[in-house]
């Protein structure tokens, strides 16, 4: 009875390393880092940045508005080293 | 444009909780709460560095997946905002946000969570822009007037860069080159340990 | 897994955490102090000579391709940033961590296997009774009832009982609400009345928690004494209570059904729901955001095995049994009931082991409906 056993266990060893090796294998897949869908919002709807008073709905003036804006973080504009481009004033 | 983004940059930051005051004066965030915050690593030791961190507006917002109510909502601009009349004050974002990011005030005896409060990136929430009720939940709105968040724009070493990440980034790159270290912030070298040798630095 | 949480939350600080890494020299190994020299302090206290204690780390080394200068300021490990509190001017509750990661197992582990699979057990157990009871139907009676009624349960018994019951179901019902109501109930009623509902159900659920705290406590002392296993229970057990063989194993005032009940229904999961509940439910208490995750994970895991366990007792406690409600309802059961169900009990009570008190015989009186 044993010897029959472990005759099927060594059969059965390479299928279990293989699989062993697959199923070690799935640890090395990278996880989806966007937002699964399963999330649903449905609270009230929040208007666009851009839909406010001051762009009025004018996306592109928005857009360039916050990039001027940040542009400013640049301290190197202001001390007018000569590989920095002068900010657009707005 | 390219989705919303801070940058810390601890080679600068000196650890002054501007951005902490700032957040704070801004919005009238409720008590208890802190929105931005600053930690010391290795405070008192050689390498020490602070670094301001608050809501990094995740991809794939953890707080976001775990609320029961769905009170998370994203902005175009990948800014991860909440709906405090939806919020029941359960703490599972708390738990969830690797930050510390979500707060939830203590609204009764027993430590009974109120509304959670975090960081809007200065962008208010679902009220109507510069409404009353926007500001008194969320606090102003500068997102909407054509500003950046509070806490970049009054940093006084300009280690907190906010915005644009296209631009934040340019703007990193150039001080990278400048000073000629730090590179890892922006390239990755140390995260995903490349082989490659040194950058050009030129100025 | 770990490894691919810890990699995302890199990824995902960007560049802020990244700026941790950065390295370049700021400090210089101090100078190790000469033999012989005195030093005067500035103020005339008494000096007391600081031993070192630590002593000087070795300058770390630089990982191939960083463009780090060398020095003190090899950037630390992830590792070591993430699991060692930092120091933060903003006092609080843990305000001085700067990457919390356990937050994100216990995401994975809630929104995914415990939601999927609480759901199955949640749905399949009553699939299951109502086809056991649309088959084979009640247990019922085999004589007719002697109209001699016994008192079974004692009104403090019944009081605790349904004290437990009914706060058991307030708490199963508002928690299933917060775990699976987005899943199910959201999509239909809308946002604003599933939050008001939620807000309900989570005060229901903060105020209800103490009172079943307080009635399973009360419960162990009160049944605890008819529930001491013993030998005929495990007879009991085999058998299945003589489900199989139809020949009923005689048992005393609770069967080894509801002695197994009451020991996994009160003692193991009613403490494991009632700790996890009460460290939830105080956060003002000093609990770290981790504990407080594992908590959750206990509270949900085990509260919804509780109530699909507990549906199996409801269903034999009710339509399952005939006469078992009557007998938590009013505390009196027919001599016939308990000759059938708890031989051993009745022969307890008639011999007058028990206390006779227990025991009365209901006469309807003239003009009693």
């Amino acid at each position: 009875m044993s010897g029959f056993r472990s005759k099927y266990a060594w059969k059965a060893s390479p299928v279990l390393v293989f699989c062993a090796l697959t199923l070690g294998l799935t640890a090395c897949g990278e996880i989806d880092q966007t937002a699964k869908v399963d999330k649903i919002y449905a609270g009230k709807k929040d208007s666009k940045a851009y839909e406010g008073t001051k762009f009025a709905g004018d996306k592109a003036k928005w857009e360039s508005a916050l990039v001027e804006r940040s542009k400013t973080q640049n301290e190197y504009i202001r001390t007018d080293v000569a590989d920095v481009k002068k900010p657009n004033p707005n | 444009m390219a989705r919303m983004k801070f940058i810390c940059d601890a080679e600068r930051c000196i650890e002054c909780n501007g951005c902490v005051t700032a957040c704070k004066s801004e919005h009238e965030v409720p008590w208890g709460v802190n929105r931005r915050r600053l930690v010391t690593v290795n405070d008192g030791k050689p390498g020490e560095r602070s670094i301001s961190v608050a809501c990094m507006h995740c991809t794939d917002a953890p707080c976001m997946a775990v609320c029961p109510v769905d009170c998370f909502y994203k902005t175009e601009e990948g800014v991860v905002l909440h709906d405090k009349d939806l919020c029941i004050g359960c703490g599972y974002c708390f738990y969830a946000c690797p930050f510390g990011a979500p707060q939830c005030p203590q609204a009764g005896a027993f430590g009974l969570r109120g509304k959670m409060d975090k960081c809007t990136f200065c962008a208010g929430g679902p009220e109507e822009d510069h409404s009353v009720a926007e500001i008194k939940k969320y606090g102003r709105n500068r997102l909407a007037e054509g500003k950046l968040p509070a806490c970049a724009e009054m940093c006084s070493t300009k280690a907190l860069l906010g915005g644009d990440g296209e631009v934040i980034q340019s703007i990193y790159k150039q001080r990278v080159k400048r000073r000629g270290k730090g590179e890892e912030v922006w390239g990755w070298a140390m995260a995903y340990n490349r082989k490659s040798a040194k950058p050009e630095v030129k100025v | 897994m770990t490894m691919n949480f810890r990699n995302r939350w890199t990824m995902v600080l960007a560049s802020a955490s990244a700026t941790i890494m950065t390295s370049h020299t700021i400090a210089q190994a101090p100078a190790p102090a000469k033999p012989g020299v005195t030093v005067t302090p500035f103020i005339a206290a008494p000096v007391v000579a600081v031993p070192v204690t630590e002593a000087p780390k070795p300058v770390p080394v630089l990982p191939a391709g960083s463009t780090a200068a060398s020095g003190w300021n090899v950037p630390p490990k992830w590792s070591d940033v993430e699991s060692t509190g930092q120091y933060a001017s903003v006092r609080g509750r843990e305000t001085n961590i700067l990457v919390e990661d356990s937050g994100q197992s216990w995401r994975g582990l809630r929104n995914g296997p415990l939601t999927f699979y609480g759901g199955i057990i949640l749905l399949v157990i009553p699939i299951m009774l109502l086809t056991f009871f649309a088959i084979k139907g009640p247990f019922r009676l085999h004589e007719k009832l002697s109209g001699r009624l016994i008192e079974r349960f004692n009104s403090a018994e019944r009081m605790v009982h349904w004290t437990m019951a009914f706060s058991f179901l307030a708490l199963a019902l508002t928690g299933i609400v917060i775990l699976f109501g987005k899943h199910i109930l959201l999509p239909i009623i809308g946002a604003s009345a599933f939050s008001w509902i939620t807000i309900i159900g989570k005060n229901i659920h903060n105020f209800v928690g103490p009172l079943f705290l307080f009635s399973i406590v009360a419960f162990f002392f009160l049944y605890v004494k008819d529930n001491l296993l013993s030998g005929r229970d495990f007879e009991w057990l085999s058998k299945f209570g003589g489900l199989l063989s139809g020949n009923h194993v005689p048992s005393g005032r609770f069967n080894g059904g509801e002695k197994m009940w009451f020991w996994l229904s009160i003692v193991v999961f009613g403490l494991a729901v009632s700790i996890s509940g009460m460290l939830l439910l105080f956060p003002n208490w000093n609990t770290s955001r981790e504990l407080m995750a594992q908590s959750n994970l206990i509270h949900a895991g085990l509260g919804t095995l509780f109530m699909a366990l507990s549906l199996g007792h409801i269903y034999i406690g009710t339509i399952g049994t005939e006469g078992a409600l009557k007998g938590m309802k009013e505390g009196y059961v027919d001599e016939t009931w308990a000759k059938e169900h708890h031989a051993l009990w009745l022969e307890e009570v008639k011999s007058g082991k028990r206390n006779a008190k227990t025991a009365g015989v209901h006469q309807p009186a003239a003009g009693d409906d």
